[in-house]
């Protein structure tokens, strides 16, 4: 009988289908996609720029600061997918989108637990921290798909570990071209490479025979990763972050985690909970999984962005080492408790073998997707208190013309709702440069020199939050003048005398 | 041998549980404990001291507080220092250490300042070496966690009294440690007099009874017999008294809630640098990334598993660090000396052949000594020690003073006594700096956030960002000339607004006046 034929006779999902449509439901309706990051909307006006000219652009056309530099498109194939699924419906799309990648990598994680020798209820508990930790991160950004792709490719390089299985070797390199085209974070994947290389390359290594067809991967991944607009280019575009220091401590999602937060807390959880179980379990870790532990623990504390991969490459070792820590206990207090959890565990994997049809999941991830895309409304929508939605509705009735300086985080928006108004600056602030940035804080922060850099970019008008410092100078400048003002956003206007 | 290598085959019992005597081999060398001391002190009193002065001020208002109460003989209960909670009810929970403090200014200026600091922060690295030795470590692996120690000590080490809490903090394993490994009484006979003494030199006590309480459950999960159930009732009778000891303070039991209150404060934990997350982008945060990268690398390659306990103490501690950078201090001082149990055996044993990796439970640890030890190992550590105390404190030392490139020295110089007359609204760095240096000038604020409270705090910063009604902060508390960094944005405000006038701006201090020609007031200037 066919996979596809059983699967309709076992009408129960598994627990890897029921852990994906948590993701997915939990994307959809639990968490606000559009609450405070406005990049998306830059991304989707770059793929609605490709859709509609069928070019891929290789200089800015949207800032009136940097308008015909030349830039990498690293992402142009993520940005022609969320700009297909705003065309499609709108930012509801984008938020199925999100949502069913986000899900992916969480069923991803779950079956790579699996393949680790771990029950069902261990790696249920492991894909949910996974799945909570990606969260951290969750906004509708080509992020998702290093995630995702980053989860496949350690389940097929587990799997090759595992089975000896060449396919999935093989599969590693069609994907690493695609991943390239889609997201600078691919240099996860050649991570990944290495780790397994290393691991196999180790002296009195039990996987010495996986060295050279793991070196031969590496080598083809490495040619499939030039197979995007760009070339080489993508490369020295995606190291040249390690180096833009000023930007990186700039930038929010790129500084160190603040644990007095929810998903710091979150974090420090799960760092707790990884080094708990690697001081007291019965045995000591392994290579790969001490290396991408560690190596996912530093990238995380580094920077919270890399949280999302601390869940997906670190968490799911934490099932094996929970083992490790339940033999110990077997003879223990703690014995019973440990050997009903195996004992559980192990009918769970009896079950699972019975009832491990996908069809019903699919069927409920389509009803969830209908009922979000009937029910979404303001739900997928950017936030009116996070930004300017009613300043920008005003705009035409205050007729400006001439150069804007706007707030960073809104520069994504202003590009999605009003395409006609090139920015100053916006969230892509690797393309616009140290120098820039600079000069945007030192406007908004009111730095000495600050009001007489509105001439030198020639702004004609201004749209920033009434907190700021720039606002409560411009209030006292008498070369602008307030033209709106609500409790978002004001604008102003410059003076001009004769 | 000069000392006994310590194996889980090493009998718990033998006779003397501290030092065993070592044969004095190459005696003329220093001994290690004397050469951390002086490293230590080296560090402390060498690059350490000017950045004791040049990245914080408040060990001006605690010398300011301590000469207070060295003159007045009293223990001031509110507040005498700034004009905008003048009167107002404070907790003296550091009185002590600003006492010793303030004596220490007056014996030698901040050079006797820095000295006492100094020695303080050498105390919590013997301390974390001495308590490394006896959790099993092997000298050399000792000396290695004394300086990783000490390397993440001095990112905190600053003249302040939080250098007690970390020096009794270790001082009170090296007590219950000992007291695990050999059941002796006299071990834990003083920790509540500790506790009295911790409890009105800083607020950092807590940590102390966390930690006898972690003691205390180890000993109810450690079994049962006539030997652990007197250590059991012992620890709990001992926690009991440190409790009241903690309560033995000029604010009695009320020190609790006001250690609830400030610590339970979001805004307080969120806008305080010190209390905010680690910088791993930061040179020192690099070094804290690598110390938590070891620890997990020994954690999961050593041949033993940790006993609970220690696991307890060291994930505690870097937890409470990785929430607060300040507690750094305490995770070097109390969590890493732990990873000796594990250092020394890292290397041998459970191979992927036998995976199995046993316990080491505490009371299972042979005595050891902490050194190769004799008279004369330490003499020249001592010469050391010594000839570096009077090189920073003697006649021609002119070290200890506040950095004029972080703090408005000049600024404070050059301002007339009209110029510098009513109200002041200061940077909050500069408040301890500005009751040190002039001690007639209230301050708007200083570092001492706990006391000034949020909604001044709010207020301060409203007023120095620039933010909306930033000038009516500055007229509610009838400000009439503002000491703040050039760059603050509030100074381009004073700048465009017609009620106030540059006085001085010399690059790192900018001071604005009102104008006293025009209205005061915020009516009128925002159209």
């Amino acid at each position: 009988m066919s996979p596809v034929k059983d699967s309709f006779r076992r009408p129960f999902p598994t627990p890897g289908t029921v852990v994906s449509a948590v993701a997915l439901a939990w994307a959809l309706f639990g968490i606000h996609l559009f609450h405070i990051d406005g990049d998306v909307g830059r991304h989707i006006r770059v793929g609605r720029h490709i859709l509609s000219t069928g070019e891929i652009p290789r200089s800015d056309i949207f800032s009136h600061t940097m308008l015909g530099e030349p830039f990498v498109p690293f992402e142009w194939l993520s940005e022609v997918c969320f700009a297909a699924a705003d065309r499609i419906a709108g930012l509801t799309g984008v938020a199925v989108l999100s949502a069913l990648l986000f899900a992916a990598t969480s069923l991803v994680v779950y079956s790579l637990v699996r393949r680790l020798g771990v029950g069902p209820l261990l790696a249920s508990m492991a894909a949910a921290l996974s799945m909570v930790l990606q969260a951290v991160h969750l906004l509708p950004r080509p992020h998702l798909f290093t995630t995702l792709f980053a989860a496949v490719f350690l389940m097929l390089l587990e799997t090759y570990r595992i089975r000896r299985s060449v396919v999935a070797l093989g599969v590693l390199i069609p994907i690493m071209a695609l991943w390239t085209n889609l997201h600078g974070g691919f240099l996860v994947g050649f991570v990944l490479l290495a780790v397994y290389s290393l691991d196999a390359w180790r002296p009195g290594s039990a996987v010495a025979a996986n060295r050279i067809p793991l070196v031969l991967t590496a080598a083809a991944c490495l040619i499939a990763s030039f197979l995007n607009p760009a070339g080489f280019g993508v490369w020295t575009h995606s190291l040249s972050y390690f180096g833009m220091d000023f930007l990186v401590d700039q930038t929010n999602e790129y500084q160190s985690p603040d644990f007095h937060q929810l998903h710091g807390k979150v974090f420090l959880v799960s760092i707790l909970i990884g080094l708990s179980l690697l001081g007291s379990g019965i045995s000591r870790a392994g290579f790969r999984d001490l290396t991408l532990f560690l190596g996912w623990l530093a990238a995380g504390l580094m920077s919270a962005r890399n949280i999302p991969l601390f869940g997906v490459l670190a968490v799911p070792w934490f099932a094996p080492w929970v083992k490790s820590v339940l033999a110990l206990s077997r003879d223990g207090p703690l014995g019973p408790a440990a050997t009903r959890i195996e004992e559980f565990d192990s009918r769970m994997e009896k079950v699972e073998a019975q009832i491990s049809g996908f069809i019903p999941t699919v069927v409920l991830a389509l009803i969830l997707i209908v009922f979000a895309a009937r029910s979404g409304g303001d739900r997928y929508a950017f936030e009116p208190e996070s930004f300017p939605v009613r300043a920008v509705a005003a705009l035409d009735e205050l007729s400006l013309s001439g150069n804007v300086f706007n707030e960073m985080p809104w520069g994504g928006y202003l590009l999605y709702t009003r395409p006609d108004i090139p920015v100053f600056i916006d969230g892509q602030t690797d393309f616009y440069g140290e120098d820039l940035s600079r000069d945007y804080l030192r406007i908004r922060h009111l730095s000495p020199g600050g009001l007489d850099l509105l001439d030198d970019y020639e702004v004609d008008w201004i749209l920033t939050p009434p907190t700021v410092p720039l606002s409560q100078g411009l209030s006292l400048d008498s070369r602008w003048r307030l033209e709106y003002e609500d409790a978002v956003a004001q604008v102003y206007a410059r003076v001009f005398t004769e | 041998m000069p000392w006994r290598k310590c194996t889980p085959e090493s009998s718990p019992n033998d006779d003397d549980p501290g030092l065993i005597p070592a044969r004095h081999w190459l005696p003329a060398l220093p001994s290690p404990s004397g050469f951390l001391v002086f490293l230590a002190l080296l560090v402390a009193l060498g690059p350490g001291l000017p950045r004791m002065f040049s990245s914080d001020g408040d060990v001006g208002r605690h010398i300011r507080v301590g000469a207070g109460i060295l003159s007045e003989r009293e223990i001031p209960t509110a507040d005498s220092l700034s004009h905008t909670r003048y009167g107002s009810q404070w907790i003296p929970k550091e009185w002590l250490s600003q006492a010793v403090l303030a004596e220490s200014d007056r014996l030698n200026g901040l050079s006797g300042v820095a000295t006492l600091a100094a020695f303080l922060f050498a105390v919590s690295v013997l301390v974390t070496y001495v308590n490394a030795t006896l959790l099993g470590g092997s000298i050399g692996v000792a000396v290695g966690l004394a300086a990783t120690s000490m390397l993440l000590q001095v990112v905190h080490l600053l003249a302040r009294p939080h250098l007690v809490t970390t020096a009794l903090a270790s001082i009170l394993l090296l007590l219950l440690v000992q007291y695990r490994r050999t059941a002796r009484s006299r071990w834990v006979l003083f920790i509540p007099a500790l506790f009295v003494v911790w409890a009105n030199s800083h607020g950092g006590f807590p940590v102390g009874l966390a930690l006898l309480t972690l003691f205390c459950f180890d000993t109810w999960l450690g079994g049962r017999g006539p030997d652990i159930r007197r250590q059991q009732w012992t620890l709990i009778v001992v926690l009991a008294l440190a409790i009241v000891a903690t309560m033995v303070n000029p604010a009695g039991p009320a020190i609790w809630s006001h250690l609830a209150a400030h610590l339970g404060n979001e805004f307080f934990m969120g806008v305080t640098e010190e209390f905010q997350s680690p910088d791993f982008h930061a040179p020192w945060g690099r070094l804290l990334l690598a110390v938590i990268l070891g620890t997990a690398l020994i954690l999961g390659t050593s041949a033993r598993r940790l006993p609970w306990l220690g696991l307890a103490t060291l994930l505690g501690t870097l937890a409470a660090t990785l929430v607060s950078a300040r507690h750094i201090t305490l995770f070097a001082a109390v969590g890493l000396p732990w990873l000796a149990l594990l250092g020394t055996y890292a290397s041998s044993g459970g191979t992927e052949a036998h995976p199995e990796r046993p316990d080491w439970p505490l009371h299972t640890l042979a005595p050891r000594s902490p050194e190769i030890s004799s008279a004369t190992s330490h003499v020249l550590p001592l010469i050391a020690c010594g000839l570096l105390v009077l090189a920073v404190n003697g006649p021609f030392a002119t070290r200890g003073r506040f950095d004029s490139a972080t703090f408005p020295v000049q600024a404070l110089r050059e301002l007339s006594a009209s110029e510098k007359a009513g109200a002041v609204f200061n940077e909050m760095e500069w408040g301890g700096y500005l009751l040190y240096a002039q001690p007639d000038i209230p301050v708007f604020i200083d570092g001492h956030a706990d006391f000034f409270g949020e909604d001044l705090a709010r207020e301060y910063l409203t007023a120095r960002t620039g933010g909306s009604g930033w000038e009516e902060v500055l007229d509610r508390y009838q400000v009439q000339w503002t000491l703040t960094r050039s760059e603050a944005p509030m100074n381009q405000l004073l700048g465009l607004s017609e009620d106030w006038q540059l006085v001085l701006d010399d690059g790192l201090a900018a001071v604005y006046r009102r104008d006293d020609g025009n209205r005061t007031g915020s009516e009128g200037l925002i159209p």
